[in-house]
């Protein structure tokens, strides 16, 4: 091994020196990149996403220090992927891990800031104040005036900075008067109609008119007044004042509220750290209850099982199928269809093709044997379709892969064991399968997690049914696995899409994968060090 | 050795090509590999066929769909799909075709050429914490990735405030999270593929004096041209095939990808036109298996040749 | 390495360069739609920015992506200014601030006030209604020339043709189609969520559970245990049977009118048939435009709203696309499809599907619950009391531990109160018993009769709970027997309200001298107290040595209900002497002030 190293380290050595032109491209390049990832996160830093943020001055750091630095030069070959992986996985990991620890859900979606200026934003009518409709004017200038009407069809002309004028209709400006006697031009304004008016809109929308005392806004198509805005919230006491109903409520930061004296809470609320709570509440109901047991046996069934099948399916494959005559060729390429085909059309065919009242399996089964499996309502049969089907797309896969890494077992070794007469059964079983597996070995992991994690086939062939009878709260099926189960339990079932919860329990399953996953690279250690030897 | 000898000699071809060393059991042996293959081609295809069968269909249910098409009363009938999708000013199917050859194609060159060099210097050089660093991008993607849409989400509109190019409903930012999303998996594909690459032909090149770069370029990346294949197919066809992330990342119709476009036509009750979705998914097909074809010779016979030449 | 950072670049630079420009102005209205409403509008947009001048842009997305996104794109400012979608989408945007009210002033006269009502939260109407949907009646008109009245003639209909061999099946529902199952279940009885007398849902009422809904479940049965009906029929296979005459009748919407036409199958639509409380009545359903509250042209929006797409040209422009009834009247009287009438006379005395974010917990167990009883794997009654208790708890988990327990029913004014079934009388709130999460009260003041109770939270009916601890269930009945008994009401923490005739027990340093076999022991029966008629217990004794003594009341045998000094639940002990070796000594406790008076030697 420590020949290895030394070996390796030896390749920097013997690189040639990189000409100027290029070391001068490359802190050009450097610079560039810095300048820019700087701004970016400032600018992302200050909208508030720190953890974005966070990724992109991380990235910048990693790219500095493996250009700059001499002795890391094998983490150059690496960076790119690195950079990409930090912004790409990485980030969206940490911000998912940050999530798990607040009640950012439905209803709680905003932090108290925006929730704040939110419902800032909202106006009302005071007590006594006046609702007019209105109808727009502007002049040769382009300035805007209104022409105010009150429920006692008092009207009034009103223009930016100067008192309300009142006006009579049929009588004020110049004719002709429309059928409310708004007439067509007034003081030198014209009555806007039509695209004129709509293009208008977004002009005046945040225009006040009258004087200061009297400012008339536009609130509504319907009406403008002198509106003035609903809720106010105060720093120094932490509480949100409805001057509407003149309610103050105060601020919870524990549950992300605020509240008023009689319980009621403002309209919005807002999300707030919540420790481990969304953890003690898994821990406390889900974990506690029966359902979950069967859900974690069939996950993890499906995941080796369903990987297992595929992988032995597809190498076989590979073995018979392997060749370079055309009729080979064509075999292999008729193989590759269902892999090519898109797996949304697969499941929907399988679907189909499953059903006990129309589908072709089941219906055929049923004339010739009298009897056919029923694949979406029995359990079992269920969970023997969805491995099924799963063989069926990931085969070509494997066939795919293992037909690659057959190509790179050395012949020798085949006619070293022909020398020794061992049988090709023999020779499969001591030179293929171990061979193939150091290449496709942590592939082979990568898919077992995949299928843990495989949501996709889960809720597209049978939404995860038949139900689980005897159950409580959320609803599970027999095919349901943890995610598909974490995903019903925090966003469809629960009523409010709970997005702290579902991140803790991806936290949670990303634990029990990883750590499954260290532990078979422990039981695998063996792997990298034969290929070594090769 | 002479390369040719070396291609034929697969492990497939001592099972296939008896009349080398015959043996009693012979007949047994190819009855059975024929058997085999058969009921390969029947498992694999039969819901192909379904699929085509829907394709010519000229009634949208696929419940109501039976092997040979009904209601066919001309042969213009069996195309009312596909001239649907050639046709139908409200379906721009070339356009979306385009899209996603140029999203897919750009991935996955991006992620063959990337994920291959830090493969190269995972399996070649030794440094501190490779080994971590090796367990640690596999871990990252063993993240549950649906749960991480929202991030994701965010994550782009955020971009697109700043680099307007990879934000919401461009093409940058969907390629973005598709390299992002498929690079662990590739990096440790390639790092198997490069470990079997003898190192004598590393240590011969540097004794001659070459740099680690002239070594990678001009030695190993043609050697692993198998694997290059494999992991760009992967990529292609996996990006091809994604409807959940491009749906939500890609807002305008005119910038779909061909899934997404495919994929409206049987989302929502009304539009069950299964049909029209069967005949785009055929030809969705068809520009993966064109590729297979194209890089099969470098799948299965391209690397042993060169391996042990050195 | 050189060349390839120069070929990665060289890529970016041309990628940056070949990408469509995102950066093309922000138009003045943006508009999701999904993919059967987005062609319309497209059409009807275009139209628009060329009369107004005004640019328009309408987005095509995924149903659900619109309603999840809103969210979560509005507030990073890359949200649309308009979106189009379901009326029970309000609950959860109102909740997440997403949508603001929309004011159609005049125009508003011309909509269906039906429609109106979908989108109308307490009083605010928050979206302009396009369509409006629901289910019908479908038959065969080969096979069922006559549109049955009521569902026993269903039933009755199914039989003849299967048994004849006339066609595979009659009546046929999808397994696991709720909303399909609404309207039979109305017929019998059975409903979703109570409603309040202004209409609105009592999120805390859930009638899954309900013997009209089992007697419904029942129905279905019959045909399940006759072989008409089996577990494996899902959407596709309802479409499919129906459309090739292998099923005879159905229920379904306007959505399945063109697919039903091109299969040529003849067919009629009718209302929803009668069971054995009236006729079924569906669900209701709208279509609608609602307007961002991150957008930052609301004001256009509504105006355009409001002016041009309230107009029979742009209604008449969706309905072409979208073939469901038009929410605006003139539009409605416009369009010739017979069919249209049918379904808004089938719908006219519908249900609006509810609006609540709680409907969402429904759907999952709901739907399951057909399922098991359409597969034989649970009885109808095992099957909802279950999705019933599912739904009581996600529901549950959404809200916090109730503020008030308040035991109600129509006696309360007996009690103080001003009114019976009172949720809000304090008189009436019970007290907890501690950390096990039960609550108790106790009354020796009601009549002898036979009187209702239920248990409300939070002082209002929104969360209430009646017989079997089942959100929203029957009225829990009980009897006083005598005037004056006393009666203890206990509210465990699985919701369930037990009410039992209550026991009183002297506790304290005497019980040992009174036989017992310690000190403190409510379950000892030597201290219980005799009811005297009139609301009090008594307990005389002579057994006391001298000596200072303290003393509670326990009720039922145990410590969950003690008083002490003042009448007070959990109060202080009292304290007496008693003089002299053998004087007599007299509790008495009041059971309507829980005041236990003690008198020793008179």
């Amino acid at each position: 091994m420590a020949a290895i190293v030394g070996q390796a380290e030896n390749f920097g050595g013997f690189s040639a020196p990189a000409p100027k032109w290029s070391i001068a491209l490359q802190w050009l390049l450097l610079l560039v990149v810095d300048a820019f990832g700087i701004f970016l996160a400032v600018s992302i830093g200050q909208d508030g996403n720190w953890f974005f943020a966070i990724a992109i001055i991380l990235t910048l750091l990693l790219i500095n220090v493996v250009t700059l630095v001499p002795r890391l030069w094998p983490l150059k070959w690496v960076s790119p992927a690195l950079a990409l992986m930090i912004i790409l996985s990485v980030y969206p990991l940490l911000y998912t891990l940050y999530i798990a620890f607040t009640n950012y859900s439905d209803g709680h979606r905003f932090t108290k800031v925006e929730a704040v200026e939110l419902l800032g934003e909202r106006r009302y009518l005071p007590e006594g104040g006046t609702a007019y409709r209105w109808l727009v004017f502007q002049n040769e200038a382009g300035d805007y005036a209104l022409w105010l009407t009150d429920d006692a069809g008092e009207s009034f002309f009103a223009r930016p900075n100067t008192a309300l004028e009142a006006v009579t209709p049929n009588d004020s400006g110049s004719a002709p008067y429309n059928e409310d006697g708004v007439p067509a031009s007034i003081n030198g304004y014209t009555l806007l109609e039509g695209g004129a008016r709509f293009r208008a809109i977004n002009d005046i929308q945040d225009l006040t008119f009258g004087d200061a005392g009297n400012a008339v806004g536009i609130q509504s198509p319907q009406a403008a007044g002198v509106f003035e805005q609903q809720w106010v919230y105060d720093s120094a006491t932490d509480t949100l004042t409805d001057r509407a109903t003149n309610t103050v409520y105060s601020a919870n930061n524990v549950t992300g509220e605020f509240v008023a004296p009689d319980g009621n809470t403002a309209p919005i609320g807002f999300w707030v750290t919540v420790g481990f709570d969304n953890f003690a509440r898994i821990v406390s109901t889900t974990l506690s209850q029966g359902p979950l047991l069967r859900v974690v046996l069939w996950t993890i069934a499906f995941a080796l099982i369903g990987t297992l099948s595929s992988f032995g399916l597809g190498l076989v494959s590979a073995l018979v199928l392997n060749g370079s005559s055309f009729g080979m060729r064509l075999l292999r390429t008729l193989m590759i269809i269902p892999y090519a085909v898109p797996g949304l059309v697969s499941v929907l065919v399988w679907r189909g093709m499953l059903n006990a009242n129309i589908g072709v399996i089941p219906t055929t089964m049923e004339s010739l044997f009298g009897w056919a499996p029923p694949f979406s309502t029995d359990p079992g049969w269920a969970k023997f379709a969805i491995l099924l089907v799963n063989l069926w797309f990931a085969a070509p896969y494997f066939m795919l892969i293992a037909s690659g890494a057959l190509q790179s077992i050395s012949s020798d070794v085949y006619e070293a064991a022909d020398v020794d007469g061992a049988s090709r059964w023999t020779q499969f079983w001591r030179i293929t399968l171990p061979l193939v597996l150091v290449s496709l070995g942590p592939l082979l992991i990568a898919s077992i997690i995949f299928n843990f994690n495989n949501f996709f086939l889960m809720e597209a062939l049978f939404g995860g049914g038949p139900p689980m009878a005897g159950t409580s709260a959320p609803p599970v099926g027999h095919t349901d696995n943890l995610i598909s189960y974490t995903y019903r339990l925090a966003f469809a079932a629960g009523g409010t899409k709970d997005y702290g919860l579902a991140s803790a329990l991806g936290v949670i399953i990303f634990v029990i994968v990883g750590a499954l996953t260290l532990l078979q690279f422990r039981l695998t250690r063996t792997w990298e060090q034969v290929s070594e030897n090769v | 050795m002479s390369s040719s000898a070396v291609q034929s000699r697969t492990i497939a071809a001592q099972i296939g090509q008896s009349e080398k060393r015959p043996s009693s059991n012979d007949w047994l042996l190819k009855a059975i590999r024929v058997v085999f293959i058969v009921a390969l081609l029947l498992f694999a295809l039969f819901p192909i066929i379904w699929v085509i069968s829907a394709s010519f269909n000229p009634s949208g249910s696929m419940s109501s769909q039976t092997l040979i098409p009904q209601n066919v009363e001309s042969i213009g009938d069996l195309f009312t799909n596909y001239n649907r999708l050639f046709n139908d000013p409200q379906v721009p199917f070339w356009r979306w075709v385009g899209n996603s050859l140029f999203i897919s194609g750009l991935t996955s060159i991006i992620i063959v050429l990337v994920a291959a060099l830090s493969a190269y210097a995972f399996s070649r050089f030794r440094f501190r914490f490779r080994r971590n660093l090796l367990l640690g991008i596999f871990l990252v993607q063993v993240f549950p990735n649906i749960l991480a849409m929202v991030a994701i989400y965010l994550m782009v509109l955020q971009l697109g405030k700043y680099v307007p190019a990879l934000g919401l409903n461009t093409y940058g930012g969907l390629i973005m999270i598709y390299i992002g999303g498929g690079m662990a998996l590739n990096i440790w594909l390639m790092k198997g593929f490069f470990d079997t690459v003898p190192r004598e032909i590393d240590e011969s090149a540097m004794v001659d004096g070459a740099s680690t770069s002239q070594i990678y370029w001009q030695l190993i990346f043609p050697l692993v041209r198998p694997v290059l294949a494999v992991v760009g197919l992967l990529s292609f066809s996996g990006t091809l095939g994604d409807f959940l992330l491009a749906r939500v990342l890609i807002t305008d119709r005119e910038n779909w990808t061909l899934m997404v476009g495919l994929y409206s036509f049987v989302e929502g009750r009304f539009s069950d036109d299964w049909g029209v979705f069967a005949a785009g998914a055929l030809l969705a097909a068809i520009p993966i298996v064109a590729l297979y074809l194209f890089l099969q010779r470098y799948i299965v016979s391209g690397l042993t040749a060169g391996a042990v030449k050195g | 390495m050189k060349r390839l950072l120069v070929l990665v670049l060289t890529l970016c630079i041309l990628s940056l360069t070949v990408f469509p420009a995102v950066a093309q102005d922000r138009p003045d209205l943006l508009i999701w739609a999904d993919s059967t409403r987005a062609p319309a509008l497209q059409g009807l947009v275009e139209q628009f920015s060329e009369e107004y001048g005004v640019t328009a842009e309408v987005q095509e997305i995924a149903m659900g992506d619109i309603r999840s996104n809103l969210p979560v794109a509005g507030p990073a400012g890359e949200g649309p200014d308009i979106v189009v979608g379901a009326h029970d989408w309000l609950g959860e945007y109102i909740q997440n601030a997403a949508i603001v009210p929309v004011e159609l002033g005049d125009v508003a006269e011309q909509f269906s006030p039906s429609s109106l009502g979908l989108f109308t939260i307490d009083g605010v109407l928050y979206g302009v209604p396009y369509a409006v949907e629901n289910l019908a009646f479908f038959r065969n008109t080969d096979l069922v020339p006559e549109a049955p009245a009521t569902w026993d003639e269903v039933f009755e209909i199914t039989a003849e043709l299967v048994d004849s061999g006339t066609s595979q099946f009659g009546f046929v529902i999808a397994n696991n189609a709720s909303y399909d199952f609404f309207p039979i279940m109305t017929a019998f009885g059975g409903y979703v969520f109570g409603r309040d007398d202004a209409g609105n849902f009592l999120p805390g009422d859930i009638g899954i559970g309900s013997a009209g809904t089992i007697a419904a479940a029942d129905y279905i049965k019959q045909f399940v245990d006759a072989g008409y009906l089996n577990a494996d029929i899902n959407g596709d296979a309802q479409i499919a049977l129906f459309s090739t005459g292998d099923a005879a009748m159905t229920l379904t919407g306007p959505w399945w009118l063109n697919r039903l036409r091109e299969a040529g199958v003849p067919f009629a639509i009718s209302d929803i048939p009668a069971g054995p409380e009236g006729p079924g009545v569906p669900f209701i359903g709208g279509q609608g435009f609602m307007v961002s509250a991150f957008s930052e042209n609301q004001l256009l929006a509504q105006v355009f709203l409001g002016e041009f797409m309230a107009t029979t040209d742009a209604m008449l422009a969706l309905y072409n696309v979208d073939p469901r009834p038009p929410a605006f009247l003139p539009a409605l009287e416009a369009i010739e499809e017979t069919a249209m009438a049918e379904f808004q006379q089938a719908g006219a005395a519908g249900v609006p599907l509810p609006a609540i974010p709680e409907m969402a917990s429904v759907w999952g167990s709901w739907g399951n619950a057909l399922q098991f009883v359409v597969s034989g794997e649970l009885t109808p009654e095992e099957s909802y009391t279950q999705a019933q208790t599912q739904i009581v708890e996600l529901i549950g988990a959404m809200d916090a531990a109730p503020t008030s327990v308040g035991l109600v029913g129509n006696f309360q004014a007996l009690l103080g109160c001003a009114s019976d079934w009172a949720p809000d009388c304090e008189n009436t709130f019970m007290t907890s018993n501690g950390d096990d999460g039960s609550y108790s009260i106790t009354t020796a003041a009601l009549p002898a009769g036979d009187y209702e109770a239920k248990v409300a939270f939070d002082g209002a009916w929104d969360r209430n709970f009646g017989a079997g601890g089942t959100a929203g269930g029957d009225n829990i009945l009980f009897s006083v027997p005598a005037d004056n008994t006393l009666m203890v009401f206990n509210f465990d923490a699985d919701n369930a309200l037990s009410i039992s005739e209550g026991s009183v027990a002297l506790v304290g340093s005497v019980q040992s001298a009174l036989g017992c076999p310690g000190d403190w022991q409510p379950e000892c029966a030597e201290t219980e107290m005799t009811p005297n008629g009139d609301g009090a217990f008594t307990l005389t004794t002579a057994a006391l040595a001298a000596g200072d003594y303290e003393v509670k009341v326990a009720l039922n045998d145990g410590w969950a209900i003690n008083y002490g000094a003042d009448g007070a639940r959990n109060g202080d002990n009292i304290a007496f002497s008693v003089p002299a070796d053998g004087t007599e000594v007299v509790f008495t406790f009041d059971a309507t002030s829980n005041v236990l008076t003690v008198a020793a030697g008179s």
